[in-house]
């Protein structure tokens, strides 16, 4: 089932070289936050690189000065929504324009990358004064609302639909079921591993959404983490020690995600080399 | 497999019902929102209070206690606070505005203060307390109750607010065999000292004055000028002054620091980490960077000091405002009794004491830090608070531009400091190019 | 006409073709009913307030409910095309664009196509600590590159006083390194999402072309050229449009945390632009016009990347 090919020595060593250097250069910057987390206040500022007199008060402090572990439930709850809703507003978008060749087809795929392109502050005050007038500002529902399609989406998707292997595809087309369940039962367990990894993706943007939260939220109660982490930075003085604590914890959801979603990654090549 | 289809298309369904529902519920609910005002000050009276210290970690705690503190004593009046961010401020205030949103309170940087009276509709603090007006602002510093002044109207009360400080490392200045109590009194001195420090410490840097970034402000820039007898807008507020000697002087001191190395080439953070981490001798910066900068040396194992603001030779120093300070909004007549009780309270004797001693920035009652005063103990433990409001005498009001182009107009000013500490266009052209494109931003 | 819808369906053959029988029956009504989930929700919230942008942007207006949008025709443009840092961000925005690719395409490029040769278990790990950086919050990566970049005692400075260069670098406060840092850490930020995409193509290749070439003799490079990157070139050409279009607004928090646009300019791009003059200055005219122009600037450039695209690209039917 899997790849039965051994590669020759030297593309191998060539490939744990070039991994292995990416990969030092991508951990380092976490592993400098982390260790700088655990040093007390100010050793922060000396530049030595691992913490002389370890400490777990920038952590102690993180909770007590922000409402860190709501805000961290806050945030995984507008990003795990909107991701969901996301993902399936996108899967039938893409599958519809990857399927058929309708008419108005390339003005919607025209609109859709037009979308993608618009910066936030073009849409951003009338779609505030709307949620306002919801009756939605300070909730999770007024983060994601604007949010619950994704032109990012839905062309990723596209994108990964349109190179599926045409074998299988043929294998579904003799099933003569309807575009519905060819789309649940064909398509979308062969697409795990690209809905996946755009689900993972999906849901760091809107956890990394600083902006619109700050202006859709009243009280810091109410907040996301990203503002919170921003709490600690101000003119009058970086509360540096706190501020890489609390991004430390605020790393573990996504994380832990990211370890979930790359099994379902794995498990569908290995389905799919099974077909 | 049915029943997963059957599930999907029932999601769908209800998203798109969400996205129209969403739409169609547009004009209901604005108009609930400003009814229940007139009343009698017995009713219960809901303010909103924008501030920008509810959203910094170091001084959410001091402002929230001011809240509460003045909630328990008027349990009619409910201060809501909202957390709004202060670099994005004037966005977050119009899109509320736009929303049909308007904050009761709120805490705005000063140089807002012609846009907020303006084009915000700002009500002056003498609409505000009628025959309150006197006797409440009476035990203030006159100069820091006129930085909220435009023409003849107060349009704003200092809250948070803090002046230009000179701190230095004293631990620095004794490895240069400088003597940590005699600091520089003026910018001929900042030099020599700061070249002195440099060449007994590799790698540190000698001076940095901060007015290099939108995230420190213009403000330093602005006392900078007036210092050196320049000016920046007319008293008209039409014209900008600002191509004139005493700018150009002002200027071509910092070039000159530059030039010899005395001023480093750091960013705004990077100069502040460098401080704090004890690679800056000498640091020109806001009065409210006190206690971070304290925090630090003693981790760091040097010694803080603080000076007054250095004087161009033979001229005395005109120091200028940072910080916030209040500004009222409501229209509702209830509202406004409740906002001038909480206004009362804040820029009150218990107010000034919590901001001082709580949040790190500077009370405008004299009274306060004298002896028998609420922060006399804490100003002998303090001693830079004296160095701060020995300036208060001298203060003048940091310009807040009018018309639409007032925050590029101040970044203009950030542009200058810019252009003269990391380019070589000569000085005399780089004042008369900023002043023409202020002037054109004043005029369009 | 014909040929033109021809060619428009290069970009979704296999679909296409698979369903041309049902495409008749249903053509005109499923697509749309798939569609309209995403397509209302987006007019809701981008159509419509782009189309009011769109208006605004011939208007003068402080954004205040108590003042009336006055028409002014071009002159919210000719304004925008005037205000100081224009010409600079476009420019950098076009570096960034080119500036990007090596971490958005070459490197995870690479990267995945080697990932396949090694242990699944190796690449599993070195693929997760690739990824890491995005799990970092922005403001944080911000944070420990202004301590690594720190021209005082960060540590690359540090490390270059130790090989030997004297004077210290100030890496954000040097126009000629202040763009190049801001690409880079851009781009560090972003290599794990592109290699996770490139791995997921590569995975997708179908295993029987290898088991062919390997039993023809081609070695691995053959392997590669031959059919590794003619099947990648969907993905490689989206990647590299993404990466082009995104540059900019990905490198937001670094800009606003680390430089703000400067020093004098130097880091100032298009997405920076829009929030600092128009947005945070609160300028209705200039926050419309701006992103008008860099919306179709971005199409035109979306499109024509998308046209070059279709022709590179290659499906594997």
């Amino acid at each position: 089932m899997e790849s039965t090919q051994i590669y020759s020595r030297p593309v191998r060593m060539g490939g744990y070289v070039l991994l292995a250097v990416l990969s030092l250069v991508s951990i380092f910057p976490l592993v400098w936050m982390a260790l700088n987390a655990f040093k007390p206040g100010d050793e922060i500022l000396y530049f030595s690189f691992l913490p002389e007199h370890a400490t777990l008060q920038n952590f102690k402090d993180a909770f007590s000065m922000i409402p860190l572990g709501s805000m961290i439930l806050r945030s995984f709850a507008a990003a795990f929504l909107q991701m969901a809703a996301q993902i399936i507003t996108s899967v039938p978008a893409a599958y519809a324009l990857a399927r058929w060749n309708f008419k108005g087809r390339k003005l919607i795929y025209g609109l859709l990358t037009i979308s993608w392109l618009i910066p936030f502050q073009a849409t951003m005050l009338p779609n505030y004064v709307r949620l306002v007038q919801m009756g939605l500002r300070d909730t999770v529902m007024g983060i994601v609302m604007p949010n619950l399609a994704s032109a990012f989406g839905i062309l990723m998707l596209y994108q990964s639909f349109n190179s599926f292997p045409r074998t299988i595809l043929e294998a579904a087309q003799i099933d003569g079921a309807g575009p519905f369940s060819t789309l649940m039962r064909v398509v979308l367990p062969n697409m795990r591993g690209a809905v996946a990894s755009l689900g993972v993706v999906l849901f760091i943007n809107c956890w990394n959404e600083y902006f619109w939260p700050l202006l859709i939220t009243r009280t810091i109660e109410k907040s996301t983490v990203q503002i919170g982490l921003r709490m600690f930075l101000s003119s009058d003085g970086n509360l540096w020690g706190p501020m890489l604590a609390a991004a430390l914890i605020s790393c573990v959801p996504i994380l832990l995600l990211y370890l979930v979603l790359q099994r379902q990654i794995m498990d569908s090549f290995m389905k799919s080399g099974i077909k | 497999m049915k029943l997963r289809t059957r599930i999907f298309s029932a999601i769908l369904a209800a998203l798109t019902l969400v996205s129209v529902t969403a739409c169609g519920q547009e004009e209901t609910s604005s108009a609930a929102s400003s009814a229940g005002s007139a009343g009698s000050s017995e009713e219960q009276v809901e303010i909103t209070f924008y501030s920008y210290s509810l959203l910094n970690a170091g001084q959410k705690a001091g402002t929230q206690q001011l809240i509460d503190e003045f909630m328990a004593e008027h349990p009619n009046i409910k201060v809501t606070g909202v957390a709004v961010s202060n670099s994005d401020m004037a966005a977050r205030l119009q899109a509320d505005m736009a929303a049909g949103e308007v904050p009761d309170v709120a805490q705005l940087p000063f140089r807002a203060m012609d846009f907020a009276a303006n084009s915000l509709g700002a009500v002056p603090m003498e609409e505000l307390a009628g025959d309150e007006y006197d006797e409440q602002f009476s035990g203030m510093y006159p100069n820091g109750l006129a930085l909220g002044k435009l023409g003849d109207l107060t349009y704003c009360l200092p809250f948070t607010f803090s002046t230009p400080m000179l701190y230095y490392n004293a631990t620095l200045f004794e490895s240069a065999g400088l003597d940590p109590n005699d600091p520089p009194e003026t910018w001929d001195e900042v030099q020599e000292y700061a070249l002195a420090i440099k060449e007994a410490n590799p790698g540190v840097e000698g001076i940095h004055v901060a007015t290099t970034g939108p995230s420190s402000g213009e403000w330093i820039a602005q006392s900078l000028i007036y210092s050196n007898g320049g000016e920046i807008l007319s008293e008209d507020r039409s014209t900008i002054l600002l191509d004139n000697e005493g700018t150009v002087g002002a200027m071509q001191m910092l070039r000159d620091l530059a030039e010899c190395g005395a001023h480093g080439t750091l960013t705004e953070e990077e100069a502040q980490e460098a401080f704090l981490g004890g690679n800056l001798a000498m640091y020109l910066q806001s009065s409210a960077l006190y206690a971070s900068a304290a925090d630090a040396a003693e981790a760091g194992g040097w010694e803080l000091r603080g000076a007054a603001e250095p004087a161009f030779a033979g001229k005395e120093v005109v120091p200028t405002n940072s910080g916030s300070a209040l500004f009222v909004f409501t229209q509702d007549e209830a509202k406004r009794e409740a906002v001038w009780e909480f206004i009362k309270f804040v820029t009150g004797e218990r107010g000034y004491t919590i901001i001082t001693s709580e949040i790190g920035y500077l009370p405008l009652r004299p009274s306060l830090v004298e002896e028998g005063g609420a922060l006399y103990e804490y100003a002998q433990e303090n001693p830079q608070l004296g160095v701060n409001l020995e300036q208060m005498s001298r203060m003048r009001q940091t310009v807040s531009f009018p018309g639409e182009n007032w925050q590029a107009m101040s970044n203009g000013l950030i542009e200058m400091i810019d252009r003269i500490l990391w380019t070589e266009d000569p000085v005399e052209t780089v004042v008369s190019e900023i002043a023409a494109q202020e002037q054109a931003l004043l005029d369009s | 006409m014909d040929a033109k819808v021809l060619r428009s369906r290069a970009a979704a053959p296999s679909f296409a073709r698979a369903g041309a029988l049902s495409r008749k029956v249903r053509r005109g009504f499923t697509p749309w009913l798939f569609l309209l989930p995403a397509l209302v929700l987006l007019a809701i919230w981008v159509y419509w307030p782009l189309v009011r942008t769109f208006f605004l942007s011939f208007y003068s207006w402080n954004m205040l409910p108590t003042t009336d949008p006055q028409f002014c025709g071009l002159d919210n443009f000719v304004k925008l095309l005037k205000t100081p840092g224009f010409t600079d961000a476009v420019r950098n925005t076009l570096i960034m664009m080119v500036g990007i690719l090596p971490f958005s395409v070459v490197l995870p490029m690479a990267a995945a196509i080697l990932a396949k040769t090694i242990s699944k278990r190796a690449s599993g790990i070195f693929r997760a600590l690739i990824f890491v950086p995005m799990i970092m919050a922005p403001v944080a990566v911000a944070a420990v590159f202004r301590w690594i970049l720190h021209p005082v005692d960060g540590l690359l400075n540090q490390l270059l006083a130790h090989l030997g260069v004297e004077e210290s670098i100030h890496f954000l406060n040097d126009p000629k390194w202040a763009l190049g840092c801001m690409i880079f850490i851009t781009g560090w930020k972003m290599m794990g999402f592109f290699t996770l995409l490139f791995y997921n193509a590569v995975m997708n290749i179908d295993d029987s072309y290898y088991q062919a070439a390997a039993l023809d003799g081609a070695t691995f490079w053959q392997q590669t050229v031959r059919i590794t990157l003619p099947l990648l070139s969907p993905t490689l050409v989206f990647n590299t449009m993404l990466s082009i279009l995104f540059a900019s607004s990905w490198s937001f928090t670094y800009v606003d945390t680390l430089t703000q646009g400067g020093p004098l300019n130097a880091t100032i791009n298009a997405y920076y632009f829009m929030w600092d003059k128009g947005f945070r200055t609160s300028s209705s005219g200039l926050t419309s016009s701006s992103a008008v122009v860099f919306v179709l600037a971005f199409g035109i450039i979306a499109l024509v990347l998308n046209h070059i695209g279709q022709k590179l690209s290659y499906y594997d039917n």
